[in-house]
């Protein structure tokens, strides 16, 4: 329970300070992502390491290791996977509730900031390391009235050279 | 642990990020400590609200520092405070013999001196949860191996009783041992402080011999520059 608190405290102070470096909630949206990319290119060998999953065959493997491996050890909470595509390249993870916003409104004047866009860049990060290059967005959020908050992914293409690790 | 994990991939990325924008230089070095030293305040001043909601009431401030050493901690950092130290007149040392977000880095001398920035936020941690505990306080750290420690403190305790915040580096060889030099300035009545952004130093009497206890119990407020 205390270390859930001190992320979400954490990971809150970080939004508030961001807010006030940057003018605008676009650029802070793209620094969360930006961050949360550099955690995830490190937090996928800890994953790695802590859950011995084999490799994934296939996007829907991936799907439910993320939701029930990755989010269970690292936020305790499991979403559920639903709306896949057609050609099987999409996802969404539905989170009931969002640990990162606990305690957490956002006020009037930053209705365009996309608070925990870090978890989409950490997403992108973790999975561009197994060689898949996808991409993740928020697409509903309870902060922003929604019901519950949804992470769209999307699987853009394999990665085939193994270059190292980039930072942004 | 695994939430311990992300929470230090966090912190590091939030060091990363604020010297990132930031310039080369002093100045520019103080302000990015001051703005991590000020998010671990909000972050301090949180959990404590959270943590001791359905506490007793505590005795005195040696109670509070035990809470911060052993509950506090342990939540925080897995593990207790490896030893308190005391004159009993307002000055404690908090020394942790494997600080966990610094026993991921490497050892060595050229990475000592950016030792400062991981503890920062710490600081404020610390400083946070006793002001809404009703202590203000100043906390500094050090990082040096053990037996460089005790010379340390006293010239710590020196730089307080002036006003400023200074953070002090040692030279060392394994940055492990983390000692925080905790000093509250008279204990306020226990009601919780609103977060200073900055608090300007007001005038204190300065020190007028070199004593290793009891002048800094006349400092004023904390005041960060």
């Amino acid at each position: 329970m205390g270390s859930q608190w001190l992320f979400t405290l954490t990971y809150g102070a970080l939004v508030t300070q961001l807010c006030k470096d940057y003018e605008n909630d676009e650029d802070v949206n793209k620094q969360l992502d930006k961050m949360g990319y550099n955690i995830g290119v490190r937090l996928i060998e800890d994953f790695l390491a802590r859950s011995n999953v084999g490799r994934c065959h296939d996007f829907r493997e991936t799907a439910d290791v993320i939701a029930k491996v990755a989010f269970k050890m690292y936020l305790g909470i499991t979403p559920s996977i639903t709306n896949w595509s057609p050609a099987g390249d999409e996802f969404s993870l539905i989170l009931e509730n969002n640990p990162l916003v606990d305690f957490v409104e956002l006020p009037d004047n930053h209705s365009s900031l996309i608070y925990s866009n870090l978890l989409c860049g950490v997403l992108r990060g973790a999975l561009e390391m197994v060689q898949m290059a996808v991409e993740a967005k928020f697409v509903q959020d309870t902060l922003k009235g929604d019901g519950v908050t949804e992470i769209r992914m999307r699987f853009i293409r394999r990665i085939e050279d193994n270059l190292p690790a980039g930072e942004e | 642990m695994a939430d311990e994990a992300l929470f230090l991939l966090l912190h590091n990325e939030m060091v990363s990020g604020v010297y990132k924008s930031a310039e080369q230089g002093e100045v520019e070095n103080g302000r990015c400590i001051t703005k991590l030293e000020n998010m671990g305040f909000r972050v301090g001043q949180g959990l404590i609200e959270r943590f001791t909601k359905d506490t007793a009431r505590f005795k005195d401030e040696l109670d509070i520092m035990k809470f911060i050493c052993k509950d506090f901690w342990t939540t925080v950092f897995k593990k207790q405070i490896d030893n308190l130290r005391t004159n009993h007149q307002g000055i404690y040392v908090l020394q942790d013999n494997k600080f966990r977000l610094l026993t991921q880095m490497s050892a060595g001398k050229q990475y000592l001196e950016h030792a400062s920035k991981y503890l920062a936020f710490t600081c404020g941690l610390i400083r946070g949860g006793l002001s809404n505990l009703g202590i203000k306080s100043i906390v500094t750290a050090e990082v040096s191996s053990m037996p460089a420690c005790s010379g340390v403190h006293v010239q710590n305790m020196q730089d307080c009783c002036t006003g400023t915040y200074k953070a002090m580096w040692f030279a060392a060889s394994i940055p492990h041992h983390l000692y925080l030099a905790f000093l509250p300035c008279y204990p306020s009545q226990l009601l919780p402080l609103p977060c200073p952004s900055l608090i300007p130093p007001q005038q204190t009497p300065v020190c007028d011999a070199p004593l290793p206890v009891s002048m800094c119990s006349h400092c004023s407020t904390s005041a960060y520059e």
